[in-house]
């Protein structure tokens, strides 16, 4: 039996409608008390408000707080320990951004609910969910890309390769970031985008050669000269790939240092990109103009592990 | 200018389905009819930017909605002692006369939120958001609330409710 249909035969017990005429004469009444009413209301509120300030000055910030569904957007039914995962990283990223008083409670299956007090900005809110995916990867080919190219392209950019994501000018970075469940983590080549003095540049990225499993840990840093930086320590395995990495790109150290590049990749995105001086046999420091939040942010989206389900916030 | 230009005409044609939603709400007759009534007296009172606004109809639901949930905060759940049990709520002995008295006791157990999100998303077949403008709350809200809801309502009469977990994604 269905929910609609005996609710629907539930209804058909209701009474009549009242009467049009009494309502409309409750209404003039009321209409009639509404206008004396308010301005009197509406006066006394303001001495009351005037007062409270008189005595104990302007409130302070409010306290409302802001409420997010988080959607689960991996296929399937995701099994009741792989939310709870899922819940405990949200919270820990939550927790390092400073997101205030952040509760992440599972609503169902497939969605998990944000209260905060204070409504944190989108880049913030990608940072929460974004699914945590680190590869370093050497530098291909850079080309920048117009913001407005005269038409975008058309199709399903995740069709293309990405040699052909790189080559083809209407594959814009605004339909590059946009990509959905593309998180680095797929093998072979990789076309992304970061920028550069406030400009965007596509990158086509060879194969990752170092990924989340190769790294020990992250902190963050702050050098008065170079700004915000996140220093990455790796596992024994790990550093061998960084290093190998770097003596590979570096080669003799006689070409052209754009040409020695190696891009650090959050995601689908390059959040900072070198020419390699030298043989690298420590940590890696990435730098990329990065403002403090940006920092943390990214050392939040890593530091704890990717995120075992794809999320999007629902607003 | 009649400032309730329309208004009799509006409630002569939704009259009669504002009512049977007020009654899914209420499930009493006399509290229904108050519901409408006060609901329609709101609606007129502000009729020209109502209408304004494009949907009346809309605007009196959410009126009838949120006011049935102050009711509840008011005076809390309580029951009505009566004297004696009412006869005849066994008397029709119909499957389908037992099913539909079964819900309404059902629906009488819910807390007055739940209710209403039950009434708007599945007879009003309402949208998750809608129900969420029309209650003044968040999608979120309206989700936990409706599978709070159908929990206890698959409870407490498993046949009812077996196939709606469809309808309610």
């Amino acid at each position: 039996v269905k929910l609609h249909d005996e609710l629907d035969r539930l209804a058909n017990a209701a009474g009549p409608v009242p009467s049009v005429e009494r309502v409309l004469t409750l209404a003039r009444r009321r209409r009639a008390r509404y206008l004396v009413g308010v301005p009197v209301v509406a006066v006394a509120m303001a001495t009351v408000v005037a007062l409270t300030y008189a005595w104990v000055g302007a409130p302070r910030g409010q306290a409302a707080s802001s409420t997010y569904t988080i959607a689960v957007t991996t296929a399937g039914t995701p099994d009741p320990a792989t939310l709870t995962q899922t819940r405990q990283l949200l919270l820990q990223r939550a927790q390092l951004i400073g997101l205030v008083n952040a509760r992440i409670d599972v609503l169902d299956q497939r969605d998990l609910v944000l209260t905060v007090d204070r409504r944190p900005d989108d880049a913030t809110l990608r940072n929460l969910t974004a699914p945590g995916r680190l590869t370093v990867r050497r530098v291909v080919d850079t080309t920048g890309t117009p913001d407005n190219p005269g038409s975008p392209y058309g199709g399903d950019v995740t069709t293309l390769s990405a040699a052909d994501q790189f080559r083809t000018a209407s594959v814009t970075c605004g339909l590059l970031d946009q990509r959905r469940g593309t998180d680095g983590s797929a093998p072979g080549a990789l076309t992304a985008c970061g920028s550069l003095d406030g400009q965007s540049v596509k990158y086509l990225l060879d194969v990752a050669a170092v990924g989340n499993q190769d790294v020990e840990g992250l902190t963050l840093t702050n050098d008065p000269g170079a700004g915000w930086a996140v220093t990455v320590r790796f596992t024994v395995a790990g550093q061998t790939h960084w290093t190998d990495l770097t003596r590979q790109v570096y080669g003799d150290g006689t070409g052209d240092p754009a040409s020695r590049q190696v891009a650090f990749v959050v995601d689908d995105r390059v959040v900072s990109a070198s020419a390699i001086e030298s043989v690298i046999t420590g940590d890696a420091i990435v730098y990329g103009q990065f403002s403090q939040a940006q920092a943390t942010g990214i050392l939040a989206e890593l530091r704890y592990g990717p995120l075992p389900l794809a999320l999007s916030v629902e607003r | 200018v009649d400032p309730y230009e329309g208004f009799r005409e509006f409630v002569l044609a939704r009259g009669p389905a504002l009512s049977r939603t007020a009654y899914l709400l209420t499930g009493d007759h006399a509290a229904a009819e108050e519901l409408v009534q006060s609901a329609l007296v709101k609606t007129a009172t502000h009729w020209r930017r109502v209408t304004s606004a494009g949907n009346p109809e809309a605007y009196v639901r959410r009126v009838m909605a949120n006011e049935r949930i102050g009711w509840w905060r008011r005076f809390g759940r309580r029951e009505v002692p009566v004297a004696d049990v009412p006869e005849g709520l066994g008397v029709d002995q119909s499957e389908a006369s037992a099913g539909r008295i079964d819900l309404a006791t059902a629906l009488a157990q819910l807390p007055a939120r739940q209710r209403a999100v039950i009434v708007l998303r599945f007879y009003e077949d309402m949208s998750e958001a809608d129900a969420a403008a029309t209650l003044g709350c968040s999608v979120g809200t309206v989700k936990s609330q409706t599978s709070a809801a159908l929990a206890k309502l698959r409870r407490l009469i498993p046949a009812i409710v077996n196939d709606t977990t469809e309808v309610a994604r």
